[in-house]
């Protein structure tokens, strides 16, 4: 097994899989973010909970 | 400490500048942290957000509280000795949590359970001493757990800044940031805690990949690769090599902890899972945190082992090696290796770029300690005050009673962080204080969700023969005589142990009435 190429195949594609969901959660986070400030703001206006559940 | 080492330690690029983007930084968080106090109402807001947390707030809130400081000092530590080898420890997190988040083993049920903390779903699933027992046990592993945070942050502070160790500027340092950690946390709850961990996860996340772009192209893709090879040999790239360091049974122990207990089991992690909006949302977040889960292990123990080739094989760090690796029989005592990445760092990077990843590591420790206070403040309250008074505590008291035992544990972090001589040993001392709780814990979370027959006798248990990890410390196996066994070995046993106990007790001591639990 040669773990030299392992590892350095796992670091290649790891990083460039964090640089991708470090741009995605600074950008989608900070929509979550409004949504957040917006319940906490009106939080009586959200009465149907986990919809998803 | 010698002259020599303080005089090279104090060799760093650290300049006003990056004072100024470190300052920055924190007078942000602080602003955010305090500016969503009013929002904090009652309990489930103040330690759940009201539920309302989504998908990538939660992703950049988890890589925040699961990559501290002392997770990337310890992890580099562990790269600088093991090499390439530790990234095995990455792997296992990394596929674990993204096995968890496909699966939703263990924190979907709870997330259905609608609970705060893990202690309130031990007393709806089995009783009110099984929460309390749970709750204190939890308390005393985390709190001891999070005893030397302070300590290890201070090492990188005097490395990377170039601080002196002895004087009186270090503890003022590390007082202020622990005080700005307490003030917004205490303030905001959880709210405060999403925020600033949202802040911290962008500061953190491009530093992390600011400066492993900078290490690799200062030192060379190959050559680090090659230095690695020369100095460690396959031990350096073979986890399970016979000279490693690690070892099968180490790498079994690895898939109980960096694994299950990482993402599934231990309270910081679970009460984010707790705060997602839905279910679905939480399984993507997870799904989604594989990759930080792996990359929290990982980055770290690259820039170990890019430590290590920096000061065993680069001009600019040949008068460390001496320092670090002094010859055999010279007498010379070895400086600290968790010393190792922060003076790296403050040689290699040049200003600006310092102050972004000082900021970044400041950002790692904030939102590491404000998750941990939190947590282990929310239990206390939640489930070993409240259950064990007569008359029911009111949400406003809940939450003051929360806030003051916020302080409380501020308090215990500085006396420990400036004050407590124990030895360093920092990996060891992480798992085993963490193993107290998550032992006993893994048999009762799975038992409880998973087997109707588990009963409390069961739990309560396997709660205490979780508690037989302590025989993993040090100390206690040399007071033992048990120093043939490793962590790692009596770790597992203790595993066993207490999941044996949970399946004898439950068959010969069963509740009364067993309630299923994704129907609370």
């Amino acid at each position: 097994m040669d773990w030299t190429l392992i590892w350095k195949t796992m670091l290649i594609i790891m990083l460039g899989l964090f640089a991708l969901m470090a741009v995605a959660g600074t950008i989608f986070g900070a929509f979550d973010i409004r949504r957040l400030l917006v319940h906490l703001r009106n939080p009586e206006a959200e009465s149907k909970e986990d919809s998803e559940d | 400490m010698s002259p020599e080492a303080s005089a090279a330690l104090q060799l760093t690029r650290f300049s006003v500048v990056d004072g100024v983007i470190v300052a920055i930084y924190l007078g942000l968080s602080l602003a955010i942290g305090v500016m969503v106090r009013r929002y904090a109402r009652d309990m489930t807001s103040y330690i759940g957000a009201d539920r309302k947390i989504g998908t990538w707030l939660g992703v950049a809130t988890m890589l925040g509280t699961e990559m501290g400081l002392v997770t990337v000092m310890y992890s580099a530590q562990k790269g600088f000795t093991g090499g390439f080898a530790a990234f095995h420890i990455a792997l296992i997190a990394g596929v674990s949590t993204l096995i968890i988040g496909a699966t939703g083993f263990i924190v979907g049920p709870l997330r259905r359970a609608r609970v705060l903390t893990i202690p309130e779903y031990y007393e709806k699933r089995f009783s009110r001493k099984v929460r309390v027992l749970g709750g204190i046990i939890l308390a005393f592993g985390g709190i001891l757990n999070m005893g030397l945070f302070l300590k290890v942050g201070s090492k990188f502070l005097v490395g990377i800044t170039g601080l002196s160790g002895e004087g009186w500027a270090l503890p003022a340092v590390m007082v202020g940031l622990l005080l700005l950690v307490l003030i917004y946390t205490a303030m905001g709850g959880m709210i405060s805690v999403i925020l600033t961990d949202y802040v911290q996860f962008v500061v953190l996340s491009f530093g992390l990949i600011i400066a492993t772009a900078m290490m690799i192209s200062t030192l060379g893709w190959d050559h680090i690769f090659e230095t690695t090879q020369a100095v460690l040999g396959d031990k350096g790239f073979n986890p399970v090599a016979e000279e490693s360091d690690f070892g099968w049974s180490y790498v079994l122990w690895m898939f109980v902890t960096a694994g299950l207990v990482g993402c599934a089991i231990w309270p910081t992690a679970v009460s984010r899972a707790l705060t997602m909006e839905s279910e679905k949302a939480l399984k993507r977040n997870y799904m989604v945190s594989s990759i930080s889960f792996t990359v929290r292990f990982m980055v770290p123990y690259f820039w170990g082992i890019c430590a290590l080739v920096f000061i065993q094989a680069s001009p600019e760090g040949a008068d460390l090696k001496a320092l670090f690796f002094p010859p055999e029989g010279s007498g010379v005592e070895a400086v600290d290796n968790l010393y190792a990445l922060p003076v790296f760092l403050g040689r290699l990077l040049p200003p600006v770029a310092i102050g972004i990843i000082t900021a970044a590591m400041i950002a790692a420790f904030m939102s590491t300690h404000d998750s941990y206070f939190l947590c282990w403040s929310a239990v206390i309250t939640q489930d070993i005050v409240a259950p064990l008074r007569k008359k029911p505590m009111t949400q406003d008291a809940r939450v003051k009673l929360t806030r003051v035992i916020i302080f409380a544990l501020g308090a215990y972090v500085l006396y420990w962080g400036l004050f407590y001589q124990g030895k360093d040993d920092i990996w060891d001392y992480m798992a085993v204080t963490g193993a107290i709780y998550f032992n006993g814990a893994i048999a009762v979370l799975i038992g409880g969700l998973y087997w109707k027959k588990a009963s409390s006798a069961g739990a309560i248990a396997a709660l205490i023969a979780g508690c037989t990890a302590v025989f993993g410390l040090d100390p206690v196996k040399e007071l033992l005589g048990w120093q043939r066994f490793s962590g790692a070995q009596i770790g597992l046993a203790s595993v066993g142990l207490a999941a044996i106990l949970m399946v004898v007790f439950s068959l010969t001591m069963p509740d009364r009435s067993n309630q299923p639990t994704t129907s609370d």
